[in-house]
């Protein structure tokens, strides 16, 4: 399992026309481990995480998970996402389905779960990260923290092997991100491989085992969660701690 | 609770103190001074369009009086003394106005409601190309929308009307399609049912069942399709059994294939080329406009929620169809619906190829013949704003039931 769940970028670099968001990056992530990505806004870490699932193409290097390369034709992709979960910055929930609905959604279709099995399987769930008493509503009848823990809910559902995180707190009110970290630690503590893109330091510190500081495309600087914010080698690092413990 | 002038006055200050005056609406000096204001303003526009009316009404009457000229509805039961190239119920130089009207009426309806469901089925399918991932579909739908969309209507069915009546041969020339069908420049020869049998509500009956089983069957079906479960017997047995009764109505009926005789066919069901042309035309023209709502209504949805369908795994058709349509139908449903009036309105084109729609042989013929403008100006005019308004009733109930609750 753990294994199956590593990934590996190798000199990856990606160009948006002329601009270059990845210089030469590469990268590993053991299985069953949580790997927190910060840096600046800009600094390509949010496109680093798009293109383990295959959501951004790239122009050079490769990606590998779980031993396989990923590919870039349509069933390849889709085979791939089938085992990596994904949490976005905005939920990107389902409007017009219900809570329940959005969880079951791609079980039944992609994983061709009936739907009694698939329904059980999420409402454990939906208990899980502890929203089980909206199922019915609608995710706008939902709070922030809520709707992001029924997207984390409906990335598990899919039973991936590696869950990407892209900045899954920032678009929330204070109380909301304890709501949505806890659900996090408790999915990190339980040896789910996880890339996240975060500030949060305190996430980081709790549970990340490698910390990757990224600026202008490249990887600056990597370490263990307590070196990487108690004492940063590089100068930039240094400047952008600074920056976020000042806020 | 009577509440006096003192307390509305000074209640948004006394809110604070206690839930009763929280629960109270508080109606402060300003709120009743914007209620008077309203009701005044109200009441003069009112006064305003009766007086227009009355102005209207009795100018009119006066004007008539003084031409001598007669009033009154009872036109529609005098015999019309004309015949209409296509109707959809027997009319003979006998019938009356009041059934011209209904012939006339019934004509507009099929060619509007033909013209609706074709130029919708046609502006989903080129819509979606508008946005599909691969550029050659993307340009052709493109150039299609835009060819079709900036010329005129009227172009349109003339150029239609050209290309069926010119390039079609004459009747002992014409193609048969399939010794059934014909298809000539006097128009398209279709075989139908012979009118007044016995059998004809049995089998009406019975086709009409077998339709509803075979919807039932079919959304029984899509809809376990979009769960992603196997489809259930159930849906498939109706689906059969609808068929098949369907099937076994239609070979019961009477058939009656059109026969060349002489200078034209006789039995049968003749189309016009000017139906042909109207509907061709109001359906390609309608479908770019469409084409353009669907793409809106695509685009508007939210990139993220593609997104999330891709990282989900689900296959592109299933994104399209579960995930982004359902919510595009919110932004594409009220400008369908002005598109519908549209094409219901510009279905009075029809008297410019000849087709006996409402216009032609009620407010054209009809009123030339009786000299009742009023009447039918007016009888006209309420029947297309009784059909622009069930369409936007419809529409709108179709709308509360997709509506989302904002995000």
């Amino acid at each position: 399992m753990t294994a199956n769940a590593s990934i590996s970028v190798r000199s990856l670099s990606k160009w948006y026309g002329s601009w270059r968001a990845l210089r030469d990056v590469s990268m590993d992530i053991e299985g069953g481990t949580c790997t927190v990505l910060c840096g600046p806004s800009g600094s390509g870490k949010s496109t680093l995480l798009r293109c383990l699932n295959g959501l951004e193409e790239w122009q050079e290097g490769d990606v590998v998970i779980g031993g396989v390369p990923v590919g870039y034709r349509a069933g390849e992709l889709r085979r791939l996402r089938r085992d990596v979960g994904m949490v976005f910055q905005s939920f990107n929930l389902f409007p017009h389905l219900s809570v329940l609905d959005n969880v079951t959604l791609a079980p039944r279709i992609v994983r061709r779960r009936g739907r009694r099995e698939s329904e059980q399987h999420a409402m454990q769930l939906l208990e899980r990260v502890g929203v089980g008493q909206h199922a019915a509503k609608l995710p706008s009848a939902l709070s922030g923290g809520q709707q992001q823990r029924v997207a984390i809910a409906r990335a598990l559902a899919m039973r991936p092997s590696i869950l990407l995180f892209d900045e899954p707190t920032s678009a929330l009110d204070p109380e909301s991100v304890k709501e949505v970290l806890d659900v996090m630690i408790d999915l990190a503590r339980s040896g789910t491989t996880m890339a996240v893109v975060t500030h949060e330091m305190g996430f980081a510190r709790r549970v990340a085992g490698r910390v990757v500081f990224m600026d202008k495309g490249s990887i600056v600087e990597t370490g263990e969660p307590d070196e990487f914010f108690d004492c940063p080698c590089t100068d930039r690092a240094k400047a952008f701690l600074g920056n976020i413990a000042r806020n | 609770m009577a509440v006096s002038d003192q307390d509305m006055a000074t209640g948004i200050w006394n809110a604070a103190e206690g839930d009763e005056a929280d629960a109270r609406p508080h109606l402060g000096p300003r709120q009743r001074w914007a209620r008077r204001k309203a009701i005044l303003q109200q009441a003069a526009v009112l006064l305003l369009v009766a007086a227009v009316a009355v102005f209207v009404i009795r100018n009119t009457v006066v004007n008539l009086q003084a031409r001598g000229l007669a009033s009154g509805f009872d036109f529609l039961r005098q015999e019309a003394g004309f015949k209409m190239a296509f109707s959809l119920i027997a009319i003979d130089p006998t019938s009356t106005y009041g059934r011209i009207f209904l012939a006339g009426l019934l004509n507009s309806l099929l060619v509007a409601a033909l013209a609706i469901v074709a130029a919708t089925m046609l502006g989903f399918a080129v819509g979606l190309a508008r946005v599909s991932p691969s550029a050659p579909v993307r340009y052709v739908a493109r150039g299609y929308v835009e060819l079709v969309r900036n010329l005129p209507l009227l172009l349109h069915l003339l150029l239609w009307q050209a290309v069926v009546l010119r390039s079609l041969p004459v009747v002992r020339e014409a193609i048969g399609l399939g010794g059934f069908a014909f298809l000539s420049n006097r128009g398209l020869y279709l075989p139908a049912p012979v009118a007044g049998d016995a059998k004809a509500m049995v089998v009406a009956v019975a086709v009409a069942t077998g339709i509803a089983a075979i919807v039932a069957g079919w959304s029984i079906r899509s809809r376990a399709q979009a769960r992603g479960e196997a489809p259930p017997r159930l849906g498939l047995v109706l689906a059969a059994g609808g068929l098949v009764s369907n099937a076994a109505a239609i070979a019961l009926l009477d058939w009656q294939v059109p026969v060349l005789a002489g200078f034209d066919f006789r039995g049968g069901l003749k189309l016009m080329p000017e139906f042909v042309s109207l509907v061709a035309a109001l359906t390609i023209y309608n479908s770019a406009f469409v084409a353009e709502i669907v793409r809106a209504g695509v685009q508007s949805v939210a990139r993220g929620q593609r997104e999330a369908a891709l990282a989900l795994g689900l296959p592109p058709k299933l994104i399209l169809r579960l995930v982004i349509v359902p919510q595009a139908m919110r932004v594409i449903i009220p400008p369908l619906a002005n598109q519908y009036t549209h094409l219901i309105k510009a279905s009075a084109l029809a008297t410019v190829v000849g087709f006996p729609d409402l216009v032609n042989v009620f407010l054209g013929t009809s009123l030339n013949q009786t000299g009742r403008a009023v009447e039918i100006a007016v009888i006209t005019a309420c029947v297309y704003l009784a059909l622009s308004t069930s369409v936007a009733l419809a529409t709108s109930a179709y709308g509360r039931r997709v509506k989302l609750v904002e995000r």
